[in-house]
């Protein structure tokens, strides 16, 4: 379909004009602000696909339909390699402006435990083996944690004082006057990493979909 | 903008590493082949699923 | 803010009629009366929290004068996190073997909810207020305004008391599992853990209720207790159900 071609121009796109177009500079990021079109883009893809994961949560409570269960747990899933992948790439991105790979600022610590918390969320489910009742509570659980992470990540950051840009009173990157030459990066990157976590997770829901129906009819061996 | 435009600016990069990048030149190869291998093995996923959904509608 | 609690009180005032608070009076005093009758859970509970005290003591073997108020405040809330967990992961023992299923006809899960929570801030307390004695016996009490430490205290429990009742829920669905349940509240605990132990450092200082920094600190654990409440009293309905 048309957004899975739009996700390869736009990623091949991403890496090339992230890596060789003119940046503006500022002192101690210098050259690193690169990593923009990587690290915010694929927390960004993690929070929408969790968005995706509690509607389709909300959507199982309410119609029962077991599809919608696999979806939330797939979308999940997706989100939380994503998330993995931003905390490296904020880990690397730290250990050159900040010092460390590892610092005391509240949006990490956030960050870490919200990881934690849709872990359990898949240790929950892997303790449950009936399956109407693995999604009605893991459902639950899923709606009960998604405005923690939340503010977790968004609210917390901004109270306390923070490390990162744009919370915890420092100012954030529209400061810098040239940024329009950031943002006509940014804005396609934030698309396109969002439209791969979104092609992955939905290869994923039709894949299980096929082995469902697969088990349902007792064909053993696919290659019949 | 100033005296370069953005494709100038481009292109020296992008001739820069390919030059004499080195380490930055492996760095930046490897992003490439694993997005580009991460879309490859998408893309063949999407023929199998599409076989395996026409056989399943064919049995049916 | 004040528009969003008004809405909140009245839709929980309106579950409360007479016959309802009487039904809550019976759940919460038939959990209550089942722990005195059978004291194994009670001291089992008890057990944990002093021999946590205790280790936690050997381990520093130092009063207060060399440890600092750092440290105490720290150890006080880990210890106070761990025991609370213990005990709340006892909150639905009552009701295995099929018990659930004849509370289930009897009355209606929300009553059932209120009831646990309640109970379980009745149970958190007097062990928090047993542990806290026993804390300052052995590791002293470098409290400076003994008020403000006990608003963040009895805050602190009634958070805990709101967020484990749910997460008990769930893993007694899920088998009543301990090790279950501890993995699912650790994390939910950690933002609350961080705002008492920033609370009650400030308590221990001398600062209170006048200042506009513990005045927030107090805020936001009454928001977390709001918030906690009414995903429980959302989503609690469909969990028992399950």
């Amino acid at each position: 379909m048309w957004w899975k071609a739009l996700t390869v121009i736009l990623l091949i796109y991403t890496i090339l004009a992230g890596l060789f177009f003119p940046i503006p500079t500022v002192d101690i990021v210098d050259e690193s602000v690169r990593n923009l079109f990587f690290h915010v883009p694929m927390w960004f893809a993690m929070t929408i696909m969790l968005i995706l994961g509690a509607v389709n949560s909300i959507l199982y409570l309410a119609k029962n339909n077991i599809q919608y269960d696999i979806n939330a747990k797939i979308f999940t899933q997706t989100a939380l390699i994503f998330g993995v992948l931003g905390l490296i790439t904020g880990s690397l991105w730290a250990l050159i402006t900040w010092g460390a790979l590892w610092t005391n600022d509240p949006k990490l610590n956030g960050t870490a435990i919200g990881m934690l918390l849709y872990l359990a969320y898949f240790v929950l489910r892997n303790s449950l083996e009936e399956d109407s009742k693995r999604a009605t509570v893991s459902a639950v659980y899923n709606i009960l944690v998604f405005p923690i992470f939340l503010s977790l990540i968004y609210v917390l950051p901004r109270i306390f004082a923070s490390l990162h840009p744009g919370n915890g009173g420092n100012p954030g990157f529209n400061i810098y006057d040239q940024a329009k030459h950031l943002r006509i990066v940014f804005y396609p990157a934030v698309i396109g990493w969002f439209l791969l976590g979104f092609w992955i997770s939905t290869q994923l829901i039709r894949l299980k979909k096929i082995e469902n129906q697969f088990i349902e009819r007792e064909i053993i061996d696919i290659n019949e | 903008m100033n005296k370069k435009s953005v494709f100038d600016v481009f292109l020296e990069n992008l001739s820069n590493l390919l030059r004499g990048g080195g380490k930055l030149n492996l760095i930046f190869a490897s992003i490439l082949i694993i997005l580009l291998g991460i879309v490859g093995y998408l893309i063949y996923n999407e023929s199998r699923i599409k076989k395996l959904e026409d056989k399943l509608k064919n049995k049916s | 803010m004040s528009f969003y609690s008004s809405y909140f009180i009245f839709n929980f005032a309106a579950h409360f009629s007479n016959q309802a608070l009487k039904e809550l009076w019976a759940l919460y005093k038939k959990d209550i009366i089942l722990d005195f009758k059978n004291k194994s859970s009670l001291s089992s509970v008890l057990l944990y929290s002093l021999t946590i005290v205790f280790v936690s003591y050997y381990s520093f073997k130092v009063k207060i004068s060399e440890v600092g108020p750092i440290v105490w405040n720290a150890l006080f809330w880990i210890i106070t996190l761990f025991i609370s967990i213990n005990a709340a992961s006892k909150s639905f023992q009552n009701e295995m073997n099929g018990v659930d299923y004849y509370l289930y006809q009897l009355s209606n899960p929300l009553k059932i909810l209120f009831s646990k929570i309640l109970y379980n801030i009745t149970l958190l307390l007097a062990t928090g207020i047993i542990c806290l004695a026993f804390y300052s016996l052995v590791m002293g009490n470098p409290v400076g305004s003994p008020v403000d430490f006990t608003i963040i205290f009895v805050l602190g429990i009634v958070a805990f008391a709101s967020i484990l009742t749910m997460v008990s829920g769930i893993a007694f669905k899920a088998g009543n599992n301990f090790t279950l349940m501890a993995i699912m509240s650790l994390p939910l605990l950690l933002p609350l853990e961080m705002l008492l132990i920033k609370g009650s450092m400030l308590a221990i200082d001398g600062i209170g209720m006048d200042t506009v920094g513990f005045r927030n600190i107090v805020l936001s654990i009454s928001a977390l207790i709001m918030i906690e409440i009414s995903l429980s009293y959302l989503l609690f309905p469909y969990l028992w159900r399950a």
